[in-house]
């Protein structure tokens, strides 16, 4: 073949090259991201004037669907502590508004109370890379709760762990989650037809289907009347959760939103979700898309250790080395003498259950602290070797 | 060539990054918005570029907002220089400080730090903005040898004073403090000068690059191999002496044949090349004859065949005791028709022969009008102020000697800046938010003005390149707000407050006097404003009693509305002390004095406008002024009123923009702010909504944004490829088609629609509430009537109290939710049905008087031929009309048929009731508009379309304009067709804001000469064609009777001097519609780009002037004529001697 025009070949060969070169070099970028934005807030007005609306958005980037949740509360500034929220407090904000509610997806409830109405105790990336991990921790009368978020490279699914640290007795466990499949049809005065499709059973609206999860361990939540092949709608949204003994799943799709009721025993600990917002994806193919699937991401939740690499490979001996060597260096511990001083403090404390061979993992209260401190841990290692890079100049 | 491969290397980068499933959509973006490409090229040096030495590989941190990051690009044009950036960021709606991207953006920045790069540049930046490890993956490479440069930033830790390097060899050194670091170099210089817009500031600019791109490539390493000195001795010459200066080289080049070059040069002035010199010569002596007096450089280079060796550059200055002291200008703006006048001072000892000439100047240097007189002390000139000149002249006084024999020798030269008073209103225009800032702002500017900006809104005075480049100005003068003591006063004064009010706008319109001089397209009273308001002071009960006497006539008429038993006016006032808003009234049930009040807060809000508005027309006689990204549908805001009192009004998109595009003068500024999302799509998707919407501009906010919303530019001053993607796609809109759609209405197929300004208060009260909100009727109707394919325009209240309603031009008049009618308002209406109109009303129709008083009865119960019965909620029911079931409506359970029959019921309540009254009929839909299927959805049953179609038919209307059908022969839903008509011509425009895209076929009532405007194609004479529906994408087609009929260019002349005036003549003979001609002048081949206008021309002959100045070049001159449908038009060729 000839090449005909010099400047196209250039460019082609040079597209070669570079994707060479590029696919290099994307495997040594993190492939799975998350990020937290700053608080966004809001003055309100009418009833709620004085009020703050408040939203904390986090953002994922693993695979080929873009992944956001958000948190969205209220709060009085006159009012410390006190804290309650509109239509939920923890929403799906991308890649669409409806599927996964924005403005309100996902509820627990531990004997009877929402972890949302206290305010939340932390929301932090913990972990990108591998894979994109978001902590968000609340203190609930009854116990600690992590809800942990996390995306792994090229899936289409994001992943979530409810994790329970009970601080008293537990009688009972919910989870709630809300969505509006492909369309918000009553706020545009418009009538949908909503499906809800499970291993077992397809529940059409105005129908309510409850069983064991086991049963019913995933399902595809779609709109006959709002499918991407009729040129309508954003498409489908599906969830599978990893089935827990005893524990029940309610279906409820009505006319506009659809909801789902997983009643877990009190003993449960831990619960494990994948979440599809299909967005652009026709129900036909939606469906296949997830039970496609679905046995794989099941044997993915049911494996999965979601510790973070940090707590993993936390090296406390590290730490201790850099502390030595600041103390080794006059110019690196006189520049860092108060860190040096907090940091031997820490380690006297508590860097023993770091040490190999000790074993148990923190738990969610006792993961959060470590994780609070641990950058700045880490770090500290790299400001004794910056102090000693700029002394040798 | 290296910069070919830079140009090269972007595009699959991009496609790469879209490619690859791993990377998230943000890092996408991120990629996007960090490129530092050269697709906007400026005027540079080629200091050396291309470098005979290495190229060098640099990781800049900076501010990615505004025109930092433009310093590297600009350092890029003019060295080989490959450079990636990481921004340090404040974004938008945040308070700190972050990487581009947050978290995304620090691992973007960290991926870069494990590449390998030459140098690091800190610009005006500080390291100690990163962690602890990041600092120390910057430094340790750099301790190993590569470079750090902080510019207009330092850092004592890495550069210290012991490790100052102060022998360079014979390469001339980098600026600013040269350290060793480790193995490596830093350097610190000062930040970039700051230049204000003036002729020649790019060449200042350039030295400074120059300087800046030596540093980082001494710090990289990668200096120069050769050494290369040049000598001027003191420095400084006079005019006419021989200037004398030494040249010496060192070192071995790389490549063959060393040449070596050089040139003078002075700032504005074109450079000096003197002749090519060869090496292997070590030292040179160049002279230079007489030259202007002023500040020089003389530069050298040493270029072989792998490019440049080594460059040098030293300044010198040339003097004259003669000179030109002063150009005074006695005014230095004014309007056309007034003139630039003023004098010329000469200083020192003139020869005889020695003459002034005193030039206007364009931005581009070029001579339009000159005056040439004796140099003696003092000299006086004038100029007219024509049409056709630029908002900036360059009033330039040249002292010239000419020698017998030779070309004339200037001497010394000043100049004063004036600008021509321009407002830009004769144009279809894009409006950008804020102007860039800072020493490369002029080239920003440039670049806006590249892609499309001719207007440009912001705080202060308009700067001098926005003259340059014939931008029109926005001052954004106030923020109207209404914020309250703890009295309930407003502060800093009350509206009414008459005094304050008029010290406070007359000093505003003193503060913006400069902008007046500018040209002001609109005077902006800010944007997200409180656009109604009152307070507790005793100046707004006085007005408010002013207000209510104005509106009742009487306290008679006044007491019967509130129930009051008032004997005096000064008694009236609120019902409640402290309730501003007479919640206490509503809450008692006295709707009348809420509504009042509420009224009277919209009124007063218009009133404080116009006390702005008055001033400012005192010192611009011809101000327009208005607000903008504020005001709504059914808030409070009497629309009407605002658009008869108020000159121009740009609110967020919505509902209330029909209102105002039909009852708006054509040339009333209007338009909806855009830029709050990313994608080119939904970006069309709200431009060409404006179009459709009949606006005269599209504004965009902001030029710079990063983050959650979009510049126009991005940070390397490129257009963004959303934007690149809206501008190609819009093309047609600045080819003429905007302008030709500013002077003509949307059609109305005889539909009007009311705007009831009460009733969006009684739909708030006694049950209203249930049947939806005033808006969503509206909304609803609107969709009803276009998925039809008909066309409305609305009427309002006010118009039917003023004996503004033609009653004669409409067929149908649609009365949305209007359950607040005036007796005035309702006579009209009733009128209108006996004299053979159809009304439509979904529910209520006239329960409450103008001022929200409920009637015992309706006040068109008659005309509806049913009884009210009452206010009652709402009931939600299904609904059988015909064959149409309709699950769920909002259905008044109250009223009862007197005269009038029922086509449908809701269990039991009547609904589709219909009445004959005189030779109308009035139609009853009794369930609010948006309880009806929306006909643009695709699981509608066709049944509610031929009702809908049987409804609109009971008034006599035609068969709509076009027949829009689908592949499968079905009506095509979710479209709007918009039709524009100026004679026998027809522009129809194709819209659908989100869906699939599809092919429509679409059948005329008969066969039209059909131009399709977004392919640019001649479609023959078809009554039938296929047009392509795009989502967020208009297409637009011109119908007209036969082809476009041959327009005529004819030359006043066909050949004129240069410093003359071309004058052509452009007609369409025997045509009485307007055609949009885009007309272009080129010569050699080359598209003059001063000469770039679009002109609207019929069977009268317009004027179109080509000014060629006395420095444009001789030669044939190709003045073309554009027509926009056709795509061709006439040309005529005109000889510059």
């Amino acid at each position: 073949m000839k090449m005909r025009h010099p400047a196209l070949c250039t460019t082609v060969f040079a597209s070669f090259l570079l994707a060479a070169c590029c696919l290099v070099t994307a495997a040594e970028l993190p492939s799975a991201i998350v990020s937290v934005d700053a608080p966004r807030d809001r003055e309100l007005t009418g009833e709620r004037a004085g009020q703050i609306g408040r939203e904390i958005h986090a953002n994922f980037g693993f695979g080929p669907i873009t992944y956001a949740v958000a948190h969205k509360f209220r709060f009085d500034p006159n009012v410390p502590g006190k804290i309650d929220w509109s239509e939920g407090y923890l929403g799906m904000t991308r890649p669409t508004s409806a599927n996964w509610y924005g403005g309100g997806f996902l509820f627990v409830t531990v004997n009877g109370h929402d972890i949302g109405l206290d305010p939340i105790s932390s929301m932090v990336g913990v972990e990108r890379g591998d894979r994109a991990i978001l902590d968000m921790v609340w203190h609930d009368p009854s116990a600690n709760v992590r809800v942990r978020f996390f995306g792994l490279p090229g899936e289409n699914w994001l992943g979530c762990e409810v994790e329970l640290e009970p601080t008293a007795e537990i009688t009972s466990f919910g989870i709630r989650l809300a969505c509006y499949p492909s369309f918000f049809t009553g706020w545009h005065k418009r009538d949908g037809a909503r499906r809800i499709k499970t291993p077992s059973a397809l529940v059409e609206q105005g129908a309510v289907e409850e069983g064991a999860v086991a049963d019913h361990y995933y399902g595809i939540y779609y709109d006959e009347i709002f499918d991407v092949a009729l040129g309508e709608g954003e498409g489908p949204c599906a969830m599978l959760m990893l089935p827990v003994e005893g524990a029940t799943i309610k279906f409820a799709p009505g006319s506009y939103a659809v909801g789902t009721h997983v009643t877990l025993p009190p003993e449960t600990r831990t619960v494990r979700f994948a979440f599809w917002d299909l967005k652009g994806m026709t129900n036909a193919d939606a469906i296949a898309n997830v039970e496609g699937q679905a046995a794989s991401v099941r044997q993915t939740l049911e494996e999965i250790d979601l510790t973070p690499r940090t707590i993993q490979e936390f090296d406390v001996a590290a730490v201790r080395e850099s502390v030595q060597r600041a103390l080794d260096s006059p110019q690196a511990h006189e520049a860092l003498a108060d860190r040096v001083a907090d940091i031997q403090a820490w380690l006297a404390t508590s860097g023993e259950q770091f040490d190999a061979g000790t074993g148990e993992k923190p738990g969610v209260e006792a993961q959060e602290r470590l994780l609070r401190s641990i950058d700045d841990y880490n770090s500290f290692k790299w400001e004794v070797k910056l102090m000693e890079l700029i002394y040798e100049l | 060539m290296r910069r070919e491969m830079q140009r090269i290397i972007l595009l699959p980068v991009l496609c790469l990054l879209v490619a690859t499933v791993a990377f998230a959509q943000d890092m996408e973006e991120l990629e996007v918005d960090h490129a530092l490409t050269l697709d906007f090229e400026t005027p540079h040096t080629d200091w050396a570029q291309p470098y005979a030495g290495e190229s060098t590989r640099v990781l800049v941190f900076c501010n990615g907002r505004g025109t930092v990051p433009r310093h590297i690009v600009e350092m890029m044009q003019r060295f080989d220089v490959e450079a990636e950036a990481a921004f340090w960021i404040r974004v938008i709606d945040r308070t700190d400080e972050e990487w581009l991207g947050g978290e995304t953006g620090e691992a973007r920045m960290l991926q870069l730090l494990d590449q390998d790069w030459d140098a690091y540049i800190f610009l005006q930046m500080d390291m100690d903005a990163m962690t602890a490890e990041q600092q120390y993956r910057v430094l340790e490479p750099v301790t190993e040898g590569a470079g750090i440069v902080f510019v207009g930033a330092n850092d004592e830790r890495v550069l210290k004073q012991d490790n100052l390097v102060t022998d360079f060899g014979a390469t001339a050194p980098p600026v600013g403090d040269a350290h060793s670091v480790g193995e490596g170099r830093g350097v610190r210089m000062d930040l970039w000068p700051e230049i204000d817009y003036h002729q020649g500031w790019e060449d200042e600019y350039d030295y400074w690059a120059e300087s800046f791109g030596r540093t980082v490539l001494w710090a990289a390493g990668h200096e120069p191999a050769m050494g290369l000195r040049v000598d001027c001795g003191a420095g400084e010459f006079a005019w006419d002496a021989d200037k004398s200066f030494t040249l010496s080289a060192s070192g071995t080049p790389i490549g063959a044949n060393p040449q070596l070059r050089t040139r003078v040069r002075k700032a504005g002035d074109p450079p000096v090349a003197l002749p090519d010199r060869a090496l292997p010569n070590r030292a040179f002596t160049v002279q230079v004859g007489d030259i202007p007096a002023g500040d020089y450089h003389f530069d050298a280079w040493v270029i072989s065949d792998a490019g440049v060796e080594t460059w040098t550059t030293a300044p010198f200055t040339v003097t004259s005791n003669l000179s030109v002291a002063m150009v005074q200008l006695d005014e230095n703006w004014g309007e056309i028709g007034e003139s630039v006048s003023g004098r010329v001072s000469v200083e020192g000892a003139p020869a005889a022969g020695d003459m002034v000439r005193v030039g206007l100047f364009d931005s581009r240097n070029r001579l339009l009008k000159q005056q040439i007189v004796p140099a003696t002390g003092d000299t006086s000139f004038s100029f007219e102020i024509e049409p056709w000149m630029p908002m900036l002249l360059r009033v330039d006084a040249g002292l010239f000697r000419n020698p017998a024999g030779q070309p004339a020798q200037t001497i010394d030269s000043a100049y004063e800046y004036f600008r021509v008073t321009q407002r830009n209103w004769d144009q279809f225009n894009f409006l950008m938010w804020d102007t860039p800032k800072g020493t490369l702002a002029p080239w920003a500017e440039q670049s806006l003005v590249d892609n499309s900006v001719t207007l440009q809104l912001g705080q202060g005075q308009p700067q001098l390149m926005l003259s340059a480049h014939d931008v029109a100005w926005v001052p954004y003068t106030t923020r109207i707000m209404a914020p309250k003591d703890d009295d309930g006063i407003m502060r800093p004064f009350c509206w009414n407050d008459e005094a304050a009010v008029t010290a406070h706008v007359q000093e505003k319109a003193e503060e913006y006097r400069p902008s007046r001089q500018h040209g002001v397209y609109v005077w902006s009273l800010g944007d997200e404003v409180t656009t109604s308001g009152s307070c507790l002071s005793p100046h707004c009960a006085e007005a408010y009693r002013e207000y209510l006497n104005e509106v009742y006539g009487s306290l008679e008429a006044l007491n019967a509305s509130w129930n009051t038993n008032f004997t005096a006016w000064d008694q009236v006032g609120l019902s409640k002390e402290g309730d501003n808003d007479e919640a206490n009234s509503l809450a008692e049930g006295n709707y009348p004095r809420w509504f009042d009040r509420k009224a009277f807060q919209s009124y007063n809000f218009v009133q404080f406008c116009q006390a702005y508005d008055d001033a400012y027309q005192a010192v611009d006689p011809m101000a327009r002024t208005g607000f903008e990204g504020a005001g709504r549908f059914d808030r409070g805001d009497d629309i009407d009123l605002i658009v008869r009192e108020n000159d121009f009004w740009s609110p967020y998109p919505g509902v209330a923009d029909e209102v105002i595009r039909s009852i708006a003068p054509p040339d009333f500024p209007r338009s909806n702010w855009m830029g709050y999302t990313k994608d080119a799509d939904s970006l069309l998707g709200r431009y060409w909504r404006m179009i459709t919407r009949d606006m005269n501009s599209v504004w965009w906010w902001r030029w710079d944004a990063l983050g959650r919303f979009h510049g126009w530019l991005a940070p390397d001053l490129r257009p963004f490829p959303a934007v690149a993607e809206i501008l190609r796609d819009t093309q047609t809109v600045r080819d003429g088609l905007g302008k030709l759609l500013m002077a003509p209405e949307i059609e109305h197929t005889g539909i009007a629609m009311l705007y009831s300004y009460p009733s969006q208060f009684s739909c708030q009260i006694e049950n209203g509430t249930t049947y939806g909100s005033y808006e969503s009727s509206h909304t609803a109707f609107q969709n009803l009537v276009r998925d039809l394919g008909y066309q409305f325009r609305y009427v309002t209240d006010r118009m039917l109290r003023l004996g503004e309603f033609d009653a004669d031009e409409y067929r149908m008049l649609i009365l949305p939710r209007s359950e607040a009618l005036g007796a005035e308002e309702a006579a009209v209406i009733r009128d209108f049905v006996e004299n053979g109109g159809v009304v439509i009303a979904d529910v209520r129709p006239g329960l409450y008087d103008g001022h929200c008083k409920p009637l015992a009865a309706g006040a068109l119960d008659d005309v509806f031929g049913i009884a009210s019965g009452g206010l009652d909620a709402a009931v939600t029911t299904a609904s059988t009309i015909g064959d149409l079931s309709i699950e769920t409506t909002k259905v008044n359970p109250a009223i009862t048929l007197t005269t009038a029959a029922a086509g449908g019921s809701a269990d039991g309540t009547p609904v589709w009731i219909v009445n004959r009254f005189g030779e109308g009929a009035a139609i009853l839909l009794n369930m609010d508009a948006g309880s009806f299927p929306r006909l643009g959805a695709t699981d509608t049953p066709d049944a509610a379309a031929e009702l809908a179609y049987d409804l609109i038919s009971r008034s006599n209307l035609h068969q709509p304009p076009v027949f829009v059908q689908n592949a499968a022969g079905d009506r095509l839903r979710n479209i709007e067709v918009v039709r524009w008509e100026d004679g026998d011509n027809e522009i129809m425009a194709f819209f659908r804001l989100s869906g699939n895209r599809e092919t429509a076929t679409v059948e005329l009532p008969e066969a039209r000469r059909v131009y399709d405007l977004r392919n640019r194609k001649d479609l023959g004479r078809v009554s039938r064609l296929s047009v392509e529906i795009i989502p967020n994408r208009a297409t637009f087609l011109a119908l007209l009777p036969d082809e476009v009929p041959q327009a005529r260019l004819t030359l006043a002349e066909n050949a004129v001097q240069r410093g003359d005036t071309a004058v052509a003549s452009l007609s369409v003979p025997g045509a009485e519609e307007s055609y949009a001609f885009r007309i272009r002048v080129t010569a050699g081949g080359q598209q003059l780009d001063w000469h770039d206008d679009v002109v609207l021309a019929d069977q009268t002959p317009v004027e179109i002037t080509v000014p060629v100045a006395f420095n444009d070049p001789a030669g044939e001159y190709q003045i073309q004529a554009i027509e926009l449908f056709s795509n061709d038009g006439p040309s005529a060729t005109l000889r510059v001697n």
